[in-house]
Order: C-alpha cells, then structure tokens, then sequence
C-alpha cells in the first residue's frame, strides 16, 4: 500500500473511533508532558549551574599543581613525588596541542600595594614573561610584554587601591548590584603608565615588625574582567618575584629543587584539554581545569535528564498498555473487515502496517498534545519562579536583574519527545499488529 | 473431451479439505477434480454443508487445501507463498459474497476503490475506474452513499463492482443473491451473466435454481464431492 493511502486510510478509521482514540492519547499527553517538564526542569539547572561556571577561567587552560603542595588539603602522598620544575615545565610544553606553559608563583608574603596615598591589598603572581603573549592573557589596555619591574594589572585591582571593596574570597562579576553601591563611592584611578608601590614586610622571630622592602613596578597592561580572582591579581616577572620571596626567607629560592607551587598550561582548543590533563595526571601532578569541570558537571546533569525523563518515561510505558488494549478492541471490531481486505489481496504486510500506523498515530497525536502542554507547563513554572524570585528581591531591596530560568527545552527536547511517543505507539501496536495480520481470512469473514 | 476450443483456466486433481473437529475430521472437500475453461459460466449447486464454499475459497486462494492441487492457468496455487498467494487474489480473482461486505463507513465510490488501494493504483487512475464501474453497474449517482443508505440490491451491485476493480480473469460468487429477493436477485445474476459475456470466467454458488439457469453449465455436490454435472 502507498504510503499517502495508508495515511488517508488511518486518518479515517481513527476518525470513527474518535472518543477510544482521544481517551488513550490522553495517557501519551500526560507521559510525554512529565518527560518534556523533567528533562526541561534538568536542562534548566544545568544551564543555570554552567552559567555560574563561567568565572572559573578560559576553557583551554589547565591549573597543575603539585601534589606536595596539596597535601595539606588531603592530596594522597607518596614517597617520591614529582617536582613541579622548569624541567617538568618543558616536558608539559612538549606535549602535543599544549600552546604555553608558565609557573604561576605566588608571593605568599605580607604586602600592600600603593599608588600616591591610596593603598590597597592585593594578590601578587609571577609568570614566565617570555609565554605571556601565548597564554591568551585577556589584555584590555597597554600590552602583554612584561620586563623586570613592570606589572599586567587585573581589573578591579585599582578598585582595591581606592579601597573600595574588602576582598571576599572570590567576588562575583559585576552585576546591577554592585554597580548600585559603588555609585557613591569615587571612581578608582587609571592605572595604565603609573607607577605603583609594592611594599613588603618582614617580621622578626619575635614578631615583631623588622626590615621593609619597597619595589616601583610600572603598570603596562591591564587585564579585562574575568569575573574570576585575576581581577584582584597583579602579574610580574617570575625572577621578581622569587627574589622578593628570597628577600623575604632570607634565603634563595631554588625552584628547581623545591618546585613551584602552582603552574598553567594552555592548549590550543577546549577539546585537547582532556588528553593534556590525563597525561599530566599520570605523570603524578594534580591537574585542574574549568573544562573538565564543566564535563563532570554536563555528564552529572545528563544522568538527572535521564532519570528525570526515565521517571517521564513510566508514564509513558503505561500509556503503552492502553494504546495496546485500544488497537485489540478495535481489532475484534474489525475482524470482518480485516478478512475482507485479505480476500481483496491484501498481504500480511499491507494490513500489519494498518494496524501498526494507526497504533503509532495514537503515540504521535498524544506527543504532540504532551509537548503542547509540557511546553505551556514549563512556561508556567518559568513564570512562577521568576514572580517568586523578584517577591523576594523586591522584599530585600535588590534589583532582580539577570534571573534565569527555572525550566529550559532543549530544541532536541520536542523532536525527541515526538518521536519517542510515536516509537512507543508503534511498539505498544506490535502485538495487535501481529495477530491481525495473522488471522485467517475466511474465518475473519465470519466471524460476527 | 479433447474437442473443446476453449484454453483451461483452472483445473483441480484430488482437492481435499478436512477441518479437524474435536475427535473426528470434517472431510469438506473430498477429491474434487474439476476443470474450468476459460469463459466459462459454471453453476455449483448441492445442499447445505456439501463444500461448496470450502471449493470457492480454494479456489480464490482464500484457503489451502488438506490435499490434491489446484493449478490456474497452468501454476500451482498449492505451493505458492502467503504473499504470492495475496498477489494472486489481488490480481486475478474478484470475491461476492452472500453478505455483500461492505466497509460501512466508506462510500460507495471508497468500497469500490478499496482492492485498488492494495494494487498500488494511484489516486487518480483508482477514482476514474471506481467511477467507471460504478456507472457500469447502474450507481454512478449513488457514488457517495455510505453502504446503510443503499437497498440490499444496490449494495450488492457495488460488491460487484468492488470485484471488478483490478479487472480479475475469474469471479467467484458465493450465493450472491441468497439475501435479496428474486426480482433483485435476477438483477444481479443479469449482471453477473454480462460479465461472463465480456470474456470473464464465472463460478456461482447458489441452491436457487433459477440462478442457476442463468449458467451454462452446472455441477452438484454432495458431501465433498461432484456428484454430477449437467
Ligand atoms: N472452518 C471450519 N471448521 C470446521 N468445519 C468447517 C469449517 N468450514 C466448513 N466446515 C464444514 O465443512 C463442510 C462444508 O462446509 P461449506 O461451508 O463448504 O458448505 P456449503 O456447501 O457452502 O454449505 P452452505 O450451503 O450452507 O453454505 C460443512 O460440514 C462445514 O461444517
Ligand atoms: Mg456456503
């Protein structure tokens, strides 16, 4: 049979059992709308989750450390642990579709930073200058070439200097928020071409306050915003900042021997950094990336979709059972005519396929009820959330710019809903399918 | 024997039929060896559960027989397949039944297109000869009417048609007019007796003999057999 008659043909014999087929679609509506609601709901936490990820840093970059220098953190030591050295450096620059490498030395001592009278905290990290322009740094002013006694600025550190906010552990991006406390406040100064105070402190055994030591640095870059802690970093020379950390030990620092504490990788694409990070994992470091853990984060809200659409799906397996008992009845009602079209040459096949398109017709009409009313469903609780949330904002005073959505339909979300329905009616028609074309005709034109 | 003109269409050797029932066997056909040349109006008479139906229905590839064999213009229905089988009742056997079997919620014009919807005919080629057929059995200004607005006659006369639809070379009537009454009746068979007349091979079943008389040749069966033959 033509596949267009075979349509005209289903069309009409759902048509004369209209009330049947409207209350078995109705199980495949509610089904199929739990499943688009479930999985939009997951989809929606997952967008809101990623979101919040995007001040974690570039995609493309690895954070290493050593596993020595996390081993106060609960880091499993063993005896012999790998250095985190400009030897090990090289070896991790080696490795295919890693683009830079740089230590990011912290100098974990006592400083204040100053321009004229203003002063500030501020967080000091050296990089290896002759990999910034590789490392994709995100310069929004000046130029990523840092010498001896100069400095790449982050973005909110003249917020700091102006002694405008104290700094939380990791402050979030600007939102309306912020920009509505400062208003008040001065504006922070430029601090492109200016030369900045690093002042250094050095306490005795005793504690008390011993030796100062005070470094001019030139400002000949700064950063764009990340949202993340580089806001509030000041980049230098990797040698300035070891022989400040000597100065300050009293001791030189020979990092080759203990190791830096803390190094970047880049490599060329978010898809490399997988590889890039199981090798430097095997070779005993511990690596950290906002890639991998965007994909522990995806892979965790993949398995919620599915177990909230398995949920869905329960729904749906039911409806299954009501398609099946539906297309039985029809086909006790149909016997004669089921014998009447083998006696008009009819094959097995040809009335098999009747059964089985009206069966899946069933599932795609309820499908598409259930991602009508799925869709509406997720709109309200949209709706719903977002009245709620600007209640409670509007209690507290804030601005509720930038709520996201509770619920999120993925454009696979319908189409697969779609689908999967009808696949369910077609499966649930197998069977009735089956034994109608089975039947034998005459005893089918008899029966009564 | 050997000086008929006429080329054999169906021809039957040793055709059983048993239908187990319980502890016994049905024998409804008990070796039928009958042959049908081509263009023939052949009448089957005999009483009530003689066989008569359980020959047309092996004859129209409806069902298969226990034993024995049934060639149709020289092939073998016996060893054909289920789905060369359905070909073979698509394409050269056109069915009337006693209860007409209609599809109720089809039109006239729908039944008759129906058979054609298997044979692949497309739409436009299906709607003219439906339409064609129709006209020819008098119904053509009925084409809309759904089977329960149509007198038994005229239900009838568009089975006749439905049969028609894929030009079959053999018609196989099983008492076609047992449920009308003898002025329709005659209708019918004056019907069925045209079409044998445009060349088509004829087979009724039918106790009425004044059916019959519109055959030119007539068996009797009794009990699963032909008994005789006029
Ligand atoms: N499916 C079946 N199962 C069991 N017995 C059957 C079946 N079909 C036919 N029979 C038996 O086979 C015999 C022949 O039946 P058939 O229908 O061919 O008779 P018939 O000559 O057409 O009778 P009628 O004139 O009443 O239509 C009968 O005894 C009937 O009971
Ligand atoms: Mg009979």
């Amino acid at each position: 049979m033509a596949f267009l008659d075979l349509l005209r043909l289903v069309r009409a014999n759902l048509a004369r059992m209209k009330g049947r087929v409207a209350m078995t679609a109705i199980g495949v509506v509610i089904g199929t709308a739990a499943i688009v609601v479930l999985i939009s709901l997951a989809s929606g936490l997952r967008q809101s989750a990623v979101r919040d990820l995007s001040s974690i840093g570039p995609l493309t970059d690895i954070s290493v450390f050593s596993r020595r220098v996390l081993a106060p953190f609960g880091a499993p030591t063993g005896g012999q642990e790998p250095v985190l050295n400009d030897r090990t450096l090289d070896k991790f620059r080696r490795l295919p579709g890693v683009v830079a490498v740089t230590p990011r030395e912290p100098l974990d001592v006592p400083v204040t930073l100053r321009l004229n009278r203003l002063s500030g905290w501020v967080q000091v990290v050296g990089i290896e200058p002759k990999e910034v322009d590789r490392l994709g740094f995100p310069i929004a002013r000046g130029t990523a070439r840092l010498g001896n006694g100069q400095v790449i600025v982050g973005a909110r550190v003249a917020e700091n200097l102006a002694g405008v906010i104290w700094p939380g552990l990791m402050p979030r991006p600007a939102s309306g928020q912020n920009s509505a406390s400062h208003r008040t406040q001065p504006s922070p100064p430029d601090l492109l071409g200016q030369t900045l105070l690093l002042e250094i402190l050095r306490y005795t055994e005793e504690g008390e306050q011993g030796a100062e030591r005070t470094v001019r640095l030139r400002v000949v870059g700064v950063l764009e915003k990340t949202g993340g802690s580089d806001d509030y970093t000041v980049f230098m020379a990797l040698s300035d900042v070891l022989d400040l950390k000597g100065w300050y030990l009293g001791r030189p620092v020979n990092p080759n021997r203990d190791g830096y504490s803390q190094a970047l990788v880049k490599v060329s694409s978010p898809r490399e950094v997988q590889r890039v990070e199981w090798e430097i994992t095997r070779q005993g470091f511990y690596a950290y990336s906002a890639a991998s853990v965007l994909r522990q984060i995806n892979s965790f809200f993949l398995v919620l979709q599915g177990i909230l659409g398995g949920i869905g799906a329960i729904a749906l397996i039911v409806a299954a059972f009501g398609i099946a008992n539906t297309m039985l009845m029809s086909i006790y009602e149909r016997t004669r005519e089921i014998g009447l079209m083998k006696a008009l040459g009819a094959t097995n096949r040809d009335v098999m396929l009747v059964f089985l398109a009206e069966a899946g017709s069933i599932g795609l009409l309820g499908g598409i009820g259930g991602v009508l009313v799925g869709v509406v469903l997720s709109g309200l609780i949209n709706v719903g959330a977002r009245t709620y949330l600007m209640a409670q904002a509007a209690q507290s005073g804030a601005v509720s710019e930038g709520i996201s959505s509770l619920a999120h339909i993925p454009v696979w979300l319908p189409v697969f809903a779609l689908l999967f329905a009808s696949g369910v009616g077609v499966l649930s028609g197998l069977y009735p399918a089956t034994r109608a074309a089975a039947l034998n005709p005459i005893a089918a034109l008899r029966y009564e | 024997m050997g000086a008929s003109e006429k080329p054999v269409l169906l021809q039957t050797e040793g055709l059983r039929r048993d239908f187990p029932m319980g502890h016994t066997v049905v024998h409804a056909l008990d070796g039928v060896n009958l042959t049908v040349e081509e263009g023939e109006f052949l009448g089957v008479m005999g009483p009530s559960g003689s066989g008569k139906s359980t020959l047309l229905h092996l004859l129209g590839g409806l069902d298969r027989p226990t034993a024995g064999h049934i060639w149709v213009r020289g092939r073998d229905l016996t060893v054909l397949d289920e789905n060369e089988l359905a070909a073979y009742r698509r394409r050269e056997v056109g069915f009337i039944f006693q209860s007409f079997y209609l599809v109720p919620t089809m039109t006239a014009l729908q039944n008759v297109e129906f058979p054609m919807l298997f044979a692949r005919v497309p739409p436009a080629r299906r709607r003219e000869r439906a339409l064609y057929l129709l006209e020819r059995v008098g119904l053509a200004d009925r084409r809309h009417h759904r089977p329960t607005e149509l007198s038994g006659g005229e239900q009838q006369r568009v089975a006749i048609a439905r049969a028609l639809a894929n030009d079959p070379i053999l018609i196989l009537a099983d008492e076609p007019t047992g449920n009308l009454d003898s002025r329709t009746g005659a209708e019918v068979m004056q019907l069925l007796a045209e079409l044998n007349a445009e060349g088509r091979t004829v087979i009724l079943v039918s106790h009425d003999l004044a059916m019959i008389a519109y055959t030119r040749r007539h068996i009797r069966m009794l009990d699963g057999r032909i008994v005789g033959e006029d």
